[in-house]
């Protein structure tokens, strides 16, 4: 048991903390706003990925395509969030499918298949930390401060914002550090793990507070 | 003369050809690769041109370099210099092996220290690249993505902090205002009265005890105004079912001994709804004043409060089955001139919300108040 075992073991614990914030968001989903629905369908198809990136190791098979269909989950979940809150409503939906061709032609092009397409993914991350800035920006524009803490789309926005950019980085050179040093990629990959799980508490504060203000923010 | 040229040229050939015959020609670097023995090694062959900087990555650090010697007798040794460290080998082979050779740009030279220590081979540049992370670029950009993310979060907290600021001001502003415009003004007429009353009393009694009912009835107002205001900036009464316990309690407290049937529906949701410091305060005055109203000037047998929420908007309906009035003229109810209406639809403003009264004489009043809340 070295340390790349309780790193390994470290990951798998955060990485399926993402239950919680599915578990209460399953549990109110009739109290759901729009937005908060695609919170759910975004952290499920999280999960989805880590089951079968798992599913894949037990058979001993590469698991690197396995980021493309996560690009595009993150991707279009994220679209589906903010589509209702940044800018024009089809805008988050065009970035999607940009990214998502750019992504096609990145691994035919570029890195060739069952190689992490690195750059699109990462673009996956930071456009939900670049949403959530502009929407907790407007909150805190428009909004009273006491009418703050109630609202549950703060948890959402700060969530997308902690986990959009603080495992963009990792994203990034996760490719890299793969080929190249097994240290440098779980010490990355244990802190995107890390604040992983805190942007999956944020969310889970949003859901927890359905039962108190049942309906969503001003702004959806 | 010709002759000493002649000898000189007749030298520098075969020194040129001596030289020759004792060239080095390195033919192939083999890279040895690492942790996976199933692969094979990596190997760059120069026997069709040596590049001038052969480029490895930091994994790359174990390898051998082939050359092949003309003319010359071992033993050879193998020197791998740069800046730092060099390495110097002595073999008898005609190949170098190289193991853990950190990053940086390397001269390869083969020296016959014995048979000719006079001679050295031309130079092989190798250059082993660092690896990601030790490049001088990564740390200050993990620096500056750490500092772009701190700044956006000390951004936010800076707009919390101030926002706090401003909304306790706001907030101070709010009770000094009320303070002084409710309390200040009752207070004057109380002072007022009770200096006249000093005056009157003996002068007067009959007016003086007017003026002493007169002082009861505004020092009553002033404890209301005074509840008014605690109840709306207690933070305990942000709850709907707050508000609506101390609507019921005013709506029997001013329509009591008037026979008049008082009935507030309320909407089932509408409970688990909070109304803010700035809007409760305002909500609340506008109903009171409605019903105050009513129990002034309206005569109505019945008055139906309608209190419902629908999505962000919060509707109240104040209807009675009164007298009512032109709301082009209302001041015809009250011959005083009151600001009551004028305030009410000022506080709906205020509130960002509509006020809409509805009226008729004979025919009853209702007053609309539609918000949005949060």
């Amino acid at each position: 048991m070295n340390i790349y075992f309780w790193a390994e073991h470290l990951y798998g614990f955060l990485s399926f903390t993402v239950l919680i914030p599915i578990g209460l968001g399953l549990n109110q989903w009739r109290f759901l706003n729009h937005s908060e629905r695609w919170v759910v369908i975004f952290l499920i198809a999280l999960l989805l990925h880590e089951l079968l990136a798992i599913l894949c190791i037990e058979l001993h098979t590469r698991n690197h395509f396995l980021y493309y269909f996560e690009t595009v989950a993150v991707l279009v979940s994220v679209a589906g969030v903010y589509s209702v809150l940044v800018g024009p409503r089809k805008l988050p939906w065009q970035i999607a499918v940009v990214v998502s061709v750019l992504m096609v032609l990145e691994v035919v092009f570029w890195v060739g298949f069952n190689h992490i397409n690195s750059i699109t993914l990462t673009l996956s991350r930071i456009l939900p930390a670049v949403y959530a800035v502009i929407c907790l920006n407007r909150l805190f524009t428009s909004k009273a401060i006491y009418t703050l803490g109630p609202d549950r789309m703060l948890y959402v926005h700060l969530g997308f914002f902690v986990f959009g950019a603080f495992t963009a980085i990792n994203t990034y050179f996760k490719s890299y550090f793969i080929e190249t040093s097994l240290d440098m990629y779980y010490l990355f990959n244990t802190i995107s793990a890390m604040m992983s799980a805190v942007a999956f508490g944020f969310f889970s504060i949003g859901f927890f507070r359905v039962r108190w203000v049942p309906t969503g923010s001003s702004l959806s | 003369m010709n002759r000493g040229w002649l000898l000189c040229a007749l030298l520098c050939c075969f020194s040129s050809i001596g030289l020759k015959a004792q060239s080095v020609t390195p033919t192939r670097i083999v890279v040895i690769p690492k942790q996976t023995t199933l692969s094979t090694p990596q190997t760059i062959n120069l026997t069709l041109g040596v590049p001038e900087l052969i480029g490895l990555t930091y994994e790359q650090n174990d390898f051998y370099v082939y050359f092949r010697v003309a003319g010359l007798s071992p033993p050879f040794v193998y020197r791998l210099k740069d800046g730092y460290v060099d390495y110097e080998v002595s073999t008898a082979n005609q190949y170098a092996f190289f193991t853990h050779i950190p990053s940086g740009e390397y001269t390869f030279t083969v020296l016959w220290p014995v048979s000719r220590p006079e001679l050295i081979s031309p130079p092989l540049r190798i250059r082993i690249e660092s690896p990601l992370w030790l490049r001088w670029w990564f740390m200050p950009m993990l620096f500056l993505y750490g500092l772009m993310i701190m700044g956006v979060i000390f951004y936010f907290l800076y707009r919390y902090r101030v926002k706090q600021f401003m909304l306790l001001h706001t907030v101070r502003e709010n009770i000094a205002r009320d303070l002084h415009d409710d309390m200040g003004s009752y207070l004057s007429s109380i002072s007022i009265m009770s200096q006249s009353v000093v005056n009157l009393a003996k002068t007067d009694p009959k007016r003086a005890h007017s003026l002493v009912q007169k002082i009861g009835e505004t020092a009553r107002q002033v404890m209301d105004s005074m509840g008014d205001i605690i109840w709306s900036v207690n933070p305990d009464n942000d709850s709907m079912t707050q508000i609506v316990v101390r609507m019921r309690d005013v709506g029997a407290d001013l329509l009591e001994g008037q026979d008049v049937v008082f009935n507030l529906d309320l909407n089932e949701n509408l409970l688990q709804s909070h109304l803010p410091l700035e809007q409760r305060r305002d909500f609340f005055l506008i109903y009171k004043e409605s019903l105050t109203n009513i129990a002034k000037y309206a005569r109505a047998s019945h008055v139906w409060v309608r209190l419902k929420r629908s999505d962000s908007l919060l509707w109240l309906t104040i209807q009675d089955d009164g007298i009512g009035f032109d709301p082009a003229q209302p001041v015809g109810q009250n011959p005083l001139g009151g600001n009551g209406l004028k305030n009410m639809r000022a506080r709906a403003e205020k509130m960002g919300g509509t006020l809409t009264i509805l009226s008729a004489p004979g025919e009853g009043t209702t007053v609309k108040l539609q918000i949005i809340i949060s």
